[in-house]
């Protein structure tokens, strides 16, 4: 994988970790901390 | 996103090298306990260390690996000590305090800086981390005893309190 130019290794529990930040923790209430993981999703979402 | 690769940037080159599979996924989840479903009754960052074993847990990775991503996520905030340890556990904070704090930065190369945060804008992240800290501070003070969020409890939490260590020493139950 290459993210930013950067070559990264792709591998299937490297893809399964950027899956849950992203999506499976996209279901929980967003307290305390809802802006900041607001941003982490995006920050996750390449432009 | 950023952490990651600013960690694998801070790696190459160096005299001992991550397994660079363990240096992502602990970058990519080392603050799990930052969130509300992860929270727990520890300090944040060993909330994040259990979530990210309980993730790795069953997916082909030795236990050793496991404990590895444990103890890189658990340290990833103590600088003292994460620099002491194994590689993965090194660069796992220097990637996040290159991210957060811009340490490290001047071994980077500009228009690689420029490109991860081109792709992975910051969005802000001083002020949001600033209030997620804080709030950690106010909701569970008693894990801030030893580690950053205690900071950020002291300059922005109204009322909060911390035990201070030496009188912890003080009230130990001997008589000298």
């Amino acid at each position: 994988m290459v993210f930013a130019g950067i070559t990264v290794p792709d591998t299937v529990l490297i893809r399964d970790a950027i899956d849950f930040v992203t999506k499976r923790i996209g279901a929980i209430s967003l307290q305390p901390c809802d802006a900041l993981l607001a941003i982490w999703r995006i920050a996750f979402t390449r432009r | 996103m950023r952490s990651w690769l600013f960690g694998v940037l801070l790696s190459q080159g160096a005299e001992r090298a991550p397994d660079p599979e363990l240096l992502a996924v602990a970058t990519i989840l080392h603050d799990l306990g930052l969130t509300q479903r992860y929270t727990a009754e520890s300090r944040f960052e060993i909330d994040g260390a259990n979530a990210a074993r309980s993730f790795l847990k069953g997916r082909g990775i030795s236990t050793q690996q496991i404990e590895l991503v444990w103890d890189a996520i658990a340290l990833h905030t103590t600088r003292s000590i994460a620099l002491h340890k194994e590689p993965e556990v090194a660069m796992t904070h220097s990637g996040i305090t290159a991210d957060v704090l811009g340490a490290g930065l001047d071994r980077i190369p500009q228009d690689k800086q420029g490109a991860i945060l081109a792709e992975f804008p910051r969005l802000a992240l001083k002020n949001e981390l600033k209030k997620c800290l804080s709030n950690i501070a106010r909701r569970k003070p008693e894990s801030t005893f030893d580690n950053i969020v205690r900071d950020f409890g002291v300059r922005y939490v109204d009322g909060y309190t911390s035990p201070n260590f030496a009188d912890v020493v003080a009230n130990a139950p001997f008589s000298e």
